[in-house]
């Protein structure tokens, strides 16, 4: 298995109408053994914007610090939270400055914009390729199994009980269909005016 | 500034022989992968099977957009055969064939879906060492008129089941095959789908594969195995 299949992760972010969801599974694995089954990969960065990150777990936590450094320092400069797409460029600028020697973990970030309350899905590979997607994307070892259940399920303008529904069959199907992600699966819903995170029950293999 | 000419396939930056060097030297290799991606349903009274039509070659060549990958042996029996050497699809179907056709004059009746289904097993082990590097999809009718399906790998080992996928865009497809058809993760009683619901779920599940996988394409196309034959149904995918 190459090395960002070493721990094994399953996140798909889908756009609605003004929300925003971020579903994960949470199993941490070393290869094919399951060491926690209750890990959160979600990291919460300003108040509409979550970020799941996929990929090889050191890599996560020293790319999520190293990004919350810089957040907060942005903030405490601004004195402000920080807007989606500065976010979003702030993540692109960290990961491309390892260019030939990558961390082998990337984002997912799903937000709301500030302004007009339009969701923004930010996907990247793990060298900072941003793209702002409308639809959907997905992350981790379940990628393709991802893709396949979302592209047929996903259509546009979605209110939130739906996309919360369609998230969550995508992921747990795909996430039964991959060894390496499942035990569980959790969904963070974002609105304007709230964020709601569910936990899962899931295939407990 | 250079005159524009027409593209070449040898622009392509690709080795586009079946050469490749190692520790031993170059080395024929005797396969070549020409995509294919088969699914099949099963309900009470009909079993359904699909294939895509886009045979593609080495270095992201399309080598036809029409090569179908369903073959009918008998009014209620049909396999699909792809995923892997075309040429090795084309050979098993053909030696199939004449094996159907002996079962028939040897027996004075229609082999049955699960004599095929043991038949084709034993063809694809006898192979063990050269195998056939075909995935394989029985589809038909049992005795008792239910759909039947059987699933195979290159080299023989196969399970009857109610729904299966195989090939390039098998993993695309599983798990919305598991959500629809196999009713999981699912607080709801199942639905169970007729014929023409199948067809259509099958024709959906290709057009969503289509887009993500860049192996699928052209088009699919879809036998409806039922007691009174089979219907044949083929819709168009991106081309792209």
């Amino acid at each position: 298995m190459s090395i960002s299949e070493y721990n094994g992760s399953a996140i798909v972010a889908m756009a609605g109408k003004d929300c925003v969801a971020l579903a994960t599974d949470t199993r941490f694995g070393i290869s094919f053994k399951t060491v926690s089954t209750d890990f959160d990969r979600v990291y919460k960065m300003g108040p509409r914007i979550y970020m799941g990150m996929a990929g090889l777990v050191t890599d996560m936590y020293t790319v999520s610090a190293r990004l919350r450094f810089r957040l907060n320092l942005y903030e405490l400069r601004e004195n402000r939270p920080v807007a989606p797409r500065v976010f979003f460029s702030m993540i692109t600028n960290l990961l491309y400055e390892r260019r030939f020697g990558s961390y082998f973990s990337a984002p997912v970030v799903a937000a709301l914009d500030p302004v007009n309350g339009k969701p923004l899905i930010a996907a990247y590979d793990c060298i900072g390729d941003l793209e702002v997607v409308n639809d959907f994307f997905a992350d981790g070892t379940s990628t393709e199994q991802l893709l396949g259940i979302c592209e047929t399920l996903w259509k546009p303008n979605m209110d939130s009980e739906e996309l919360y529904e369609v998230i969550s069959q995508c992921l747990l199907n795909a996430q039964d269909s991959d060894a390496l992600a499942g035990w569980g699966a959790q969904v963070y819903i974002i609105e304007k005016d709230k964020v709601t995170k569910k936990t899962l029950k899931a295939r407990l293999d | 500034m250079a005159p524009m000419r027409a593209f070449q396939c040898s622009d392509l930056p690709m080795n586009t022989t079946t050469f490749t060097p190692d520790l031993h030297g170059p080395r024929f290799d005797p396969y070549s992968l020409n995509g294919g991606t088969m699914l099949g349903i099963t309900g009470a009274d009909y079993c359904l099977l699909a294939a895509d039509t886009r045979l593609c070659g080495p270095g992201y060549m399309i080598l036809s957009r029409d090569e179908s990958r369903l073959f009918e042996f008998t009014p209620q029996l049909a396999l699909a055969a792809g995923g892997g050497f075309h040429g090795d699809t084309l050979t098993l179907t053909k030696l199939l064939s004449a094996r159907v056709k002996s079962y028939k004059y040897d027996h004075r009746k229609e082999i049955t879906a699960a004599s095929f289904a043991a038949l084709l097993s034993n063809m694809l082990y006898q192979r063990r060492l050269f195998p056939f590097y075909v995935y394989n999809l029985v589809g038909g009718l049992d005795e008792e008129g239910r759909g039947a399906l059987y699933g195979y790998d290159p080299v023989g080992s196969y399970q009857r089941g109610r729904f299966e996928c195989l090939g390039v865009a098998q993993s695309l497809i599983d798990p919305l095959l598991d959500c629809k058809v196999g009713n999981m993760n699912s607080q709801h009683a199942a639905i169970p789908l007729s014929g023409q619901d199948a067809v259509q779920l099958a024709r959906d599940v290709f057009t969503a594969a289509a887009e993500r996988e860049i192996n699928v394409g052209d088009s699919v196309e879809i036998k409806l195995i039922t007691a009174t034959g089979v219907e044949n149904f083929r819709y168009n995918l991106r081309n792209d």
